[in-house]
C-alpha cells in the first residue's frame, strides 16, 4: 500500500517533469527557427514594385525606338529622308550631354566661408548633390557645368572643378535650372541644409551662404574638348 | 508526513505553474512561427517575381540594342557616303551620344564592391558602418577626379541627370532602387585610379574598426559598362533646359 502511495506521488511528479521537458524542448527548436523580419518583406516587395516601373520605363522607350526605326523606313521608301531628324536628335543629346549652354529661371547659391577659413569640398558635394535630388536639370559650380564625370576635389589651397582650380578662401557661386513650380519648396530644403551645415561648425569657422531664386540663371556649356569628356578609353562593345 | 505531504504539494504547484508558463509560451511561439511561414511563403512569391522580372529586363535590353544597332545601321544605309555633310551629322551625333552615357562602353576598369557591416546591429554599431549614398557619391567624385570615363553603380549608368540619394534603408539611384552589396564599374586609367583607392584616407578608416565596412576592388580588362537604361526619359531630363541662342560673355 505504501509502496503504491509513493508510485502514486512521485508517478505524478514524474509525469509533469515529462511533459515539461518536452514542453522546454520544443520552446528551444521553436525559438531557433529562422524568423524572417518584416523589413526583409517590404525590402523586397519594394524592389519588385521598382523593378517592373523601370521595365515599363524601358518597354516604353523600345515602343518610342521601334516607332522610330519604322518611320525611318517608311521614309526610305518614299525616297523622303528628312534630315532635320537627326539634327534634332543631336541638338537634344548636346543639351542632356551638358555640351549647350542653357537657360532658365532657377537658384543661385552663393557660398563661402567667414573669416579666414577654406571651404570644404565636402560642402560643394553636399549642395550639389541636394540640388540634383531636387530635380535640378543643369548645376554649373563657379560657371563649370556638373557632368557625371565632373570633380570636385580639394587641394591644400584649392577647389578643382572639371579640372580648373578655384580657391578655397573665396566665394563659391553654384547655379541650378530647377522646376519653376518647385524653386520655392527646393530653396526651404537648401536653407535647413545650410543650418544643418552651420551646426556642425563652431562660431569662428562658419559657412556663410545665400540662397536666391532667379527669373533668368544660365548655365553655360563645357567644350567637347573638356578633360572630363575625354573618352578615349572607352571602345565600343560591338567594336571585337 | 503533513510536513512531508505540504513540501510535495508546493512542490507540485510550483512545477504546475512553471510548466503552465512554458506552455503558455510555447502556444506564443508557435503562433508567431505561423506568422513567419506566411512570411516565408510571401518572400518566396516576391522572389520569383523578382527573378521573372530581371529575365524580362534582360529580354527587354537584349531587343533595345538590337533596335538600336538597327537604327544606326538603316542611317548609314539611307545617307549617301558622298552626302558628307549629313554622315559628320550622324558621326557626331554617335560621339555625343557616347559621351552622354548612352553607349554601351568597354575598357580597361576597376570593378569596386562597397556592403555595409557584416551582421550591422543598430544597437550596438555607428550609423557609418551603413552604406549611405554620400558614401558612394564620394566614390564616384575621387574615381572622377583620377580621370574615369564611365562609371555605373548596381549595373545603372551615372549620367548628367543621375541622382543618387538614401530613401530609408536603401539607395536610389536613376530611380532604381539599389540594395547592398554596391557593385561600381569604372572604366579610366587603372593605375591611377588604384592608387587614389589606395591612398583614400576616408574609406582606409570607414574600413578599420569599429566601423568594418567591407570594400574592395578588382582591376578588370575588358570591362563592359552598359548604357544609361532609360533614354527615354530624357526629354523630362532636360523639360527645362532653353538652349542659349544669344552669345555669353
Amino acid at each position: 500500500m505504501r509502496i503504491k502511495n509513493l508510485i502514486g506521488k512521485y508517478g505524478v511528479v514524474t509525469i509533469i517533469a515529462i511533459i515539461l521537458g518536452i514542453a522546454l524542448a520544443l520552446q528551444i527548436k521553436t525559438t531557433n527557427v529562422s524568423a524572417y523580419e518584416s523589413r526583409d518583406i517590404i525590402e523586397l516587395q519594394n524592389n519588385v514594385r521598382s523593378y517592373a516601373e523601370k521595365n515599363a520605363e524601358l518597354n516604353e522607350r523600345n515602343a518610342s525606338l521601334y516607332e522610330e526605326i519604322e518611320k525611318l523606313r517608311e521614309d526610305q521608301a518614299k525616297g523622303d529622308i528628312y534630315y532635320e531628324d537627326i539634327l534634332q536628335e543631336k541638338e537634344k543629346m548636346a543639351i542632356f550631354a551638358g555640351l549647350t549652354a542653357v537657360q532658365n529661371s532657377g537658384i543661385v547659391i552663393n557660398m563661402g566661408m567667414t573669416g579666414q577659413s577654406m571651404i570644404s569640398d565636402s560642402y560643394l558635394r553636399l549642395i550639389v548633390n541636394e540640388l540634383n535630388t531636387l530635380g535640378a536639370q543643369a548645376i554649373s559650380i563657379n560657371d563649370q557645368r556638373k557632368v557625371a564625370t565632373t570633380e570636385i576635389r580639394a587641394t591644400s589651397e584649392n577647389i578643382i572643378i572639371n579640372g580648373v582650380g578655384y580657391p578655397r578662401n573665396e566665394d563659391f557661386v553654384i547655379k541650378a535650372i530647377i522646376n519653376p513650380d518647385q524653386q520655392a519648396s527646393a530653396i526651404i530644403t537648401l536653407e535647413t541644409l545650410k543650418k544643418s551645415i552651420q551646426d556642425r561648425e563652431d562660431a569662428d569657422h562658419q559657412l556663410d551662404m545665400s540662397i536666391a531664386a532667379e527669373d533668368k540663371v544660365i548655365i553655360p556649356a563645357l567644350s567637347e574638348d573638356s578633360i572630363v569628356y575625354k573618352t578615349d578609353l572607352l571602345r565600343p562593345v560591338d567594336d571585337d | 508526513m503533513t510536513h512531508k505531504y505540504r513540501l510535495l504539494q508546493i512542490s507540485i504547484s510550483l512545477i504546475l505553474i512553471i510548466s503552465g508558463f512554458i506552455l503558455a509560451r510555447h502556444f506564443i511561439l508557435v503562433r508567431a512561427e505561423l506568422d513567419n511561414t506566411v512570411n516565408i511563403a510571401e518572400i518566396q512569391k516576391a522572389q520569383q517575381e523578382l527573378t521573372e522580372l530581371e529575365n524580362e529586363r534582360d529580354k527587354i535590353e537584349l531587343e533595345y540594342q538590337i533596335m538600336r544597332k538597327e537604327l544606326s545601321d538603316l542611317w548609314h544605309e539611307v545617307i549617301a557616303d558622298d552626302e558628307t555633310q549629313e554622315v559628320d551629322i550622324l558621326n557626331s551625333l554617335e560621339d555625343t551620344r557616347k559621351k552622354a552615357g548612352l553607349t554601351d562602353v568597354k575598357g580597361h576598369g576597376l570593378v569596386l564592391t562597397i556592403n555595409d557591416k557584416e551582421g550591422y546591429d543598430p544597437y550596438e554599431d555607428p550609423i557609418e558602418s551603413l552604406i549611405h549614398d554620400q558614401n558612394i557619391i564620394y566614390l564616384i567624385d575621387l574615381l572622377a577626379d583620377n580621370g574615369a570615363q564611365a562609371i555605373s553603380v548596381n549595373d545603372l549608368r551615372v549620367v548628367n541627370s543621375s541622382k543618387i540619394f538614401c530613401i530609408g534603408t536603401t539607395i536610389l539611384c536613376n530611380k532604381q532602387r539599389m540594395s547592398p552589396p554596391y557593385i561600381i564599374k569604372v572604366i579610366g586609367p587603372q593605375e591611377q585610379m588604384k592608387i587614389a583607392l589606395d591612398a583614400d584616407p576616408v574609406y582606409s578608416k570607414l574600413q578599420e574598426a569599429p566601423y568594418l565596412v567591407r570594400f574592395s576592388y578588382q582591376m578588370i580588362p575588358d570591362l563592359i559598362i552598359k548604357a544609361y537604361e532609360t533614354p527615354g526619359t530624357i526629354e523630362k531630363d532636360i523639360e527645362f533646359l532653353n538652349p542659349v541662342t544669344e552669345s555669353i560673355n
